[in-house]
């Protein structure tokens, strides 16, 4: 997958180097240009030195709807600008942005853009959200039977209840509030949702997540 | 009127010192306490507020939900660009007027971040430069109502069709007016039976894309 | 072994409470329950946006979102609530990018 992050501090180089090291082209993006150093010599992915939500600076690297893109600078207002320009002018429907101050989170999520709050396992809650089925389960029982997982409702998902999925949904996420669903509660497009199933479950909510995967969530296409 | 200023450095200061002497409550925001002591307070209409623009809570304490207009005049587009955001989105202001320090950011400051009116200086100066200097050409020097209205400056060079006839006899577009005419330093009231000269500078003001056709008014074909 | 449990113990969805859309007060954190009975897509500045008129016994309000065509499930007929502030910024209540519930 073509990946695009911007801000090279720590858990930009971070999923530079690990996603590269997958196999994915990777173009990272910083302002300042000794930020690259923390990707190291073996980096075989490219650095653009320029501001992330410059139209010229995303076209140069590449960018095209089918892309990923990382906002993880250390700016949230930087961040929101990447993502909403990343979406809303270039189609990109899989975006997130990194955010400290989480009362902004909320209101850049009805936006309809996927946030992450800072923590310390901030790369690998990233990598959940861009590529969720090559992710590890959050948790699985000693028995390997059951996995815990978090998905992401696409479009095609949305207006299906809960309870219509047969899926195990334990917890959702939607704009600033995390409950455990009620059954009959109409899933939304951007819910962030936890299942509890086996494997084989899993593998069947994520047939139904998918399957008009080639339309854009309310991108521009 | 409230006025929310968001920046308070020498452009904030200066629009927050101004708009105050004219009875407007103006409240001041700055993330620096240094930068809001320093505005003179004179008419003891300007209530400064430490804070961050960006942040709800901020907007809140400084009354944006009964604000009138709001300006994001930090020297950062990125701050200016969410300010406007939140104050449309969450408080509904009225009026929110933007300030674009980089010209290249500056097809982002539309309704598509909450901002009505947006202010460029470097494109101010560029076109405020144009007009001193370019004379026989169509210089457009403000956008309004969003961008379907703008006001739009001709300094009538020797060969233009314009000379000798009066206003009403101009080919002007129906979308036009022509508002003002400075002559030899004075502002003439345009009316329909004004004969226009070289070297006047001919005001208009016009809706719709009648760019060519004031063109052809007023400079003739090249 | 155990036998699947039907989640008997799960939280109801509780219903959603709004104000008519005739009286909503301006610039304030309100909710309108109603219909989508009109949608459009109005390109602004070559970006996307998405125009809804909602309905309810009392007249008609717009919510728009910024940057979106689309969002999913909603559609012409659909029963559902948004919650935002409102101002009347085209001559008539309208919420921009407001949280939205889909209702069944």
């Amino acid at each position: 997958m073509h990946m695009i992050i911007v801000g090279c501090g720590r858990v930009g180089s971070t999923l530079a180097k690990e996603l590269s090291s997958e196999g994915h082209d990777v173009v990272i993006i910083d302002r300042d240009a000794t930020a690259f150093r923390r990707v190291g010599e073996n980096f075989t992915g490219k650095t653009i030195t320029g501001i992330g939500f410059d139209r010229g600076v995303l076209t140069s690297a590449g960018i095209t709807a089918d892309s990923a893109v990382m906002a993880v600078t250390s700016g949230d207002n930087s961040n929101i600008l990447i993502a909403r320009v990343a979406r809303e002018l270039f189609g990109v429907s899989n975006v997130v942005a990194r955010i400290y101050d989480p009362r902004r989170a909320a209101i850049y999520e009805r936006l309809g853009i996927s946030t992450v709050a800072t923590v310390a396992w901030t790369s690998n809650r990233i990598r959940q959200t861009i590529l969720p089925h090559e992710s590890e389960p959050e948790w699985s029982d000693p028995s390997s039977t059951f996995q815990l997982v978090e998905r992401r409702v696409s479009a095609h998902l949305a207006g299906t209840t809960i309870e219509k999925t047969e899926a195990n949904i334990v917890l959702l996420h939607r704009v600033s509030t995390t409950e455990v669903p009620a059954r009959s509660t109409v899933l939304q497009q951007d819910d962030v949702i936890h299942i509890l199933a086996t494997a084989q479950e899993i593998a069947a909510f994520d047939a139904q997540l998918s399957s008009a995967a080639t339309s854009h969530n309310g991108g521009h296409s | 009127m409230k006025i929310i200023i968001a920046g308070a450095g020498s452009v904030g200061r200066y629009m927050a010192e101004q708009l105050s002497k004219f009875g407007h409550d103006i409240v001041l925001i700055d993330t620096s306490a240094k930068a809001v002591g320093r505005v003179d307070n004179q008419s003891g209409n300007i209530v400064g507020l430490v804070g961050d623009g960006c942040e709800v809570s901020t907007l809140a304490n400084a009354g944006a939900k009964d604000a009138d207009v709001i300006a994001a005049v930090t020297g950062d587009d990125e701050d200016n660009l969410v300010i406007s955001l939140l104050a449309k989105q969450e408080f509904g202001v009225p009026r929110v007027v933007a300030r674009v320090n980089n010209p290249n950011n500056e097809w982002m400051f539309n309704e598509m971040w909450g901002i009505d009116v947006s202010v460029s200086t470097p494109h101010l100066l560029t076109a405020l430069v144009e007009e001193a200097v370019a004379v026989g050409s169509l210089v457009k020097l403000l956008s309004l109502e969003h961008g379907k209205a703008g006001l739009n400056e001709v300094t009538l060079a020797e060969g233009s069709p314009a000379i000798g006839k009066a206003i009403s006899q101009l080919a002007l577009p129906r979308e036009s007016t022509v508002v003002a005419v400075i002559r030899d330093g004075h502002v003439v009231v345009p009316t329909p039976d004004t004969v226009l000269h070289a070297a006047d500078e001919v005001l208009i003001l016009a809706t719709g894309d009648v760019e060519s056709e004031l063109g052809n008014a007023l400079i003739g074909n090249k | 072994m155990f036998g699947r449990k039907k989640s008997a113990s799960a939280p109801e969805v509780p219903s959603v409470v709004g104000v008519n859309i005739s009286e909503a007060p301006r610039r304030e954190r309100t909710t309108i329950v109603g219909k989508v009975v009109r949608m459009q897509s109005k390109p602004a500045h070559g970006l996307p946006t998405m125009v809804v008129s909602i309905g309810d016994e009392t007249g008609t309000c717009i919510a728009t979102w910024t940057g979106r065509r689309t969002i999913g499930a909603i559609t012409l007929g659909r029963r559902i609530a948004i919650t935002g502030v409102g101002t009347d910024a085209s001559g008539i209540l309208t919420f921009v990018n407001p949280e939205y519930q889909l209702l069944i």
